[in-house]
């Protein structure tokens, strides 16, 4: 089959590579250095898989600036893009979306247009509403960031927001990019399809959070927090995973689905949801007051790679710079020579997780991260 | 060994009876009738396991009400005492843990005591300390109600809470009375154990307040909650248990623990700890809308027990629900066979189901059952899956 993807995000090449196998695939979207890396076969993903699939499968993946170019002769159209979220409004923007799917469909009317991004819940009903004509269908992804082609190869499940017979032609077709069809395939309706996207993200949201106040109870109390986490955690109702303290959820995703939900649904009899936000603040404000404690004057930021997602770790240091701490940022990639002098200058060190660079001063090393993994 | 158990509640019994089927274990409570039951063979409380146990004669287990006759040449002591937390004050009344110990330091200051009631956290390093009595250790009982011994012959885990040599042998003994083979065993701190019971109990009223969040927006917003719930639990990270919403997480556990963990924080940051408490009166406030949005003229309540196996009442979200609707001014009738009275909360009961199940035009449950099914019209529940 032809598959127009037009995107050029994490979701958009996993879904490409994964695609590429067994159909011929165009990505569109206007980075033309992103265009001219996947058309050298270098493709914008940290997955550790990325190497070996793309050295053993014959991929037929080609990208373009040109959507228009993208859309001829596709007989099935995939968007995801990114949909930037803003956080004093709570909302998202989906112009953009909304634009490349009106695009779509005036090129290729009669083509089923997959909406991929993570839409809030009542954007596919909007949408027909607005397009009655169009064959708009959501399919959420559940790709972790960093695994998003092996999430893709090797599916949990297949959902699609279509109870009927487009429903069960887009799960085939997202089944054909797996490695093995096992995935269970589930189609349920869109505002469910939407609904599921965002809870997913809150429940992992919630989890992270509570560990993170389990956390910041033991440092309260000098308790030994991973004696507490083993303990609750052998229940088989709670489970391992996702347990491990942090400054507080971050990335892209998990924030921005706490926040529609508490956006949309803050006026309803709901106190958890609409709370998950304001968990993430109480954390920092502890670890503010619980590195305050410890008297240091610099204060470094390490962090593994180049990040441009605000994150726990961001607010850490804006807050701790508020009260006249001097912080001093490092990126993992910098030389020998630049982290020495990071060390040597830095009175205590922030970092998410510990890190193997960073055991030679592991003493002034302030992280919350109990279980090394 | 020589073990005696203080206590015959849920908890006290099932270790007795658990324990009993290795040692010989002698059961002190201060209620008569408990006593008589367990030295005739009975069960005191409702627990299919407990009382199969007991009716087979070969537990090596006596009861009995005298102190001297318990604790003589007793190794080991486990307290399972009631202790009542007060959630408007924030007490805990530890008293009968406190007269236990008194009385096994006369009668036999030898004994190891390990404490399986409910206590504050911190309370076993304070209580070494005022004593000046090292030998008492806190271990954390995980057990459900009306499934009390099952979840003791098969744990999830064993916790004690003292890292030593005794910690370990007290941790062996309940490991060796399981029938589960391979069962994790972990030694803490005392106050970590402590906290793991709280802490554990709350992460469960949390996930139960989030599939009920879910439920609430689904039926605001008429989604289909149940196609929502099965996607969103295929997802191994979220799983397929604990997910079926409910009226409210209820039982004698979840509610207390959850409001005592937020006050044990104190002045600790912290936004979850409350959202789990009050969200579960948001929950409770969102049913109770609901049900009079539907304008009903008489409402049945069938069952006040939380789960399905249980006579345990207690904190049960319905409760809840039923005076909420009662300060509406609705008019109601119990469906409750575990209660013997003419009427509960002031509202008469029924003991004839078809006759309860005409007189009313709206039957409120928090669990669906095969007897309510051919009322189906009548009956709001949010049970989705049918289960517990």
């Amino acid at each position: 089959m032809r598959i127009a993807i037009i995107g050029l995000g994490y979701v958009a090449i996993s879904d490409a590579l994964a695609l590429g196998r067994a159909h011929e695939v165009t990505v569109a979207g206007p980075l033309s250095d992103r265009v001219r890396a996947v058309n050298e076969g270098r493709y914008p993903l940290r997955d550790p898989e990325l190497a070996d699939y793309v050295a053993r499968w014959p991929l037929s993946v080609r990208a373009t600036t040109d959507v228009v170019q993208a859309l001829d002769g596709a007989e099935m159209i995939l968007v995801s893009t990114p949909l930037p979220h803003c956080p004093e409004t709570r909302r998202f923007h989906t112009e953009e979306l909304d634009t490349r799917i009106a695009l779509a469909h005036a090129l290729r009317p009669q083509v089923p247009i997959v909406i991929r991004s993570a839409v809030p819940i009542g954007y596919t009903a909007r949408m027909r509403a607005r397009l009655p004509e169009a064959l708009l269908f959501y399919a959420p992804e559940f790709l972790r960031e960093g695994h998003g082609l092996r999430d893709m190869l090797a599916p949990a499940q297949i959902v699609v927001g279509d109870r009927g017979i487009m429903g069960e032609r887009i799960a085939a077709l997202l089944a054909s990019a797996a490695l093995n069809d096992t995935a269970p395939r589930r189609l349920i309706g869109p505002g469910e399809a939407e609904a599921v996207k965002h809870f997913s993200q809150a429940y992992l949201a919630a989890r992270v959070a509570y560990f993170n106040e389990l956390d910041s109870y033991a440092m309260s109390h000098d308790l030994n927090a991973r004696q507490v986490i083993d303990g609750v955690c052998l229940d088989p109702r709670i489970g391992g995973g996702s347990n491990n303290p942090c400054f507080g959820f971050g990335g892209q995703r998990l924030p921005r689905s706490t926040s529609h939900l508490t956006e949309a649904f803050g006026a309803l009899n709901a106190r958890v949801l609409p709370r998950l936000a304001e968990a993430n603040e109480a954390r920092l404000a502890l670890l503010t007051a619980k590195v305050m404690e410890r008297g240091a004057l610099r204060v470094g930021v390490y962090r593994p790679t180049e990040s441009a997602a605000r994150d726990a770790l961001h607010e850490l240091g804006e807050r701790l710079a508020r009260e006249g701490t001097t912080i001093v940022p490092f990126v993992g990639t910098g030389t020998a020579d630049a982290l020495a002098q990071f060390k040597s200058e830095c009175d205590l060190v922030l970092t998410h997780r510990m890190t193997s660079a960073l055991t030679d001063i592991a003493g002034k090393v302030f992280c919350r991260d109990l279980y090394m993994n | 060994m020589k073990i005696a158990v203080a206590g015959l509640g849920y908890v006290g019994l099932s270790n007795a009876v658990l324990l009993s089927r290795q040692h010989s274990v002698t059961a002190i409570d201060i209620t008569p009738a408990r006593v008589d039951a367990v030295n005739a063979g009975q069960s005191p409380i409702v627990d299919a396991d407990c009382s199969a146990y007991l009716a087979s004669g070969t537990l090596d287990l006596r009861a009995t009400l005298d102190p001297v006759e318990a604790y003589s040449g007793a190794e080991v002591v486990i307290i399972a005492t009631p202790t009542n937390y007060d959630a408007e004050t924030h007490a805990f009344d530890t008293s009968s843990i406190e007269a236990v110990i008194d009385t096994v330091r006369a009668i036999n200051p030898a004994a190891l005591m390990v404490i399986k009631s409910t206590v504050p956290v911190g309370y076993t390093v304070a209580l070494r300390k005022r004593l000046g009595c090292d030998d008492i250790l806190f271990s954390p009982e995980f057990l459900r109600e009306g499934r009390a011994l099952h979840d003791n012959l098969h744990p999830s885990r064993i916790v004690v809470g003292e890292v030593s040599a005794r910690g370990d042998r007290i941790a062996e003994m309940f490991r060796a009375a399981a029938l589960s083979g391979e069962v994790p065993v972990l030694l803490t701190d005392p106050t970590e154990a402590e906290a793991i019971k709280l802490f554990a109990n709350t992460y469960l009223a949390l996930r139960v307040s989030f599939f009920n969040e879910l439920d609430t927006i689904a039926m605001a917003t008429g989604l289909d909650a149940r196609e929502v719930i099965e996607t969103l639990s295929a997802d191994p990270r979220v799983g397929a248990h604990y997910n079926n919403p409910s009226f409210g997480y209820g039982g004698y556990c979840l509610p207390k623990d959850s409001k005592q963990l937020l006050a044990n924080f104190a002045l600790v940051p912290q936004a979850l700890m409350a959202a789990i408490v009050e969200g579960n009166d948001a929950r409770k406030q969102a049913m109770v809308q609901a049900i009079l949005d539907q304008r009903p003229r008489r409402v049945g309540v069938y069952r006040l027990v939380m789960k399905q196996g249980s006579d345990n009442f207690r904190e049960s979200a319905v409760q809840d629900i039923i005076a909420r609707l009662a300060a509406a001014g609705i008019q109601m009738v119990i469906y409750e066979p575990a209660w013997d009275g003419a009427d509960l909360m002031g509202h008469p009961v029924e003991r004839d189901f078809v006759r309860f199940g005409t007189e009313c035009d709206l039957i409120i449950a928090n669990r669906m059952t095969d007897d309510l099914a051919p009322l189906g019209g009548k009956v709001f529940t949010r049970d989705l899956f049918g289960q517990n």
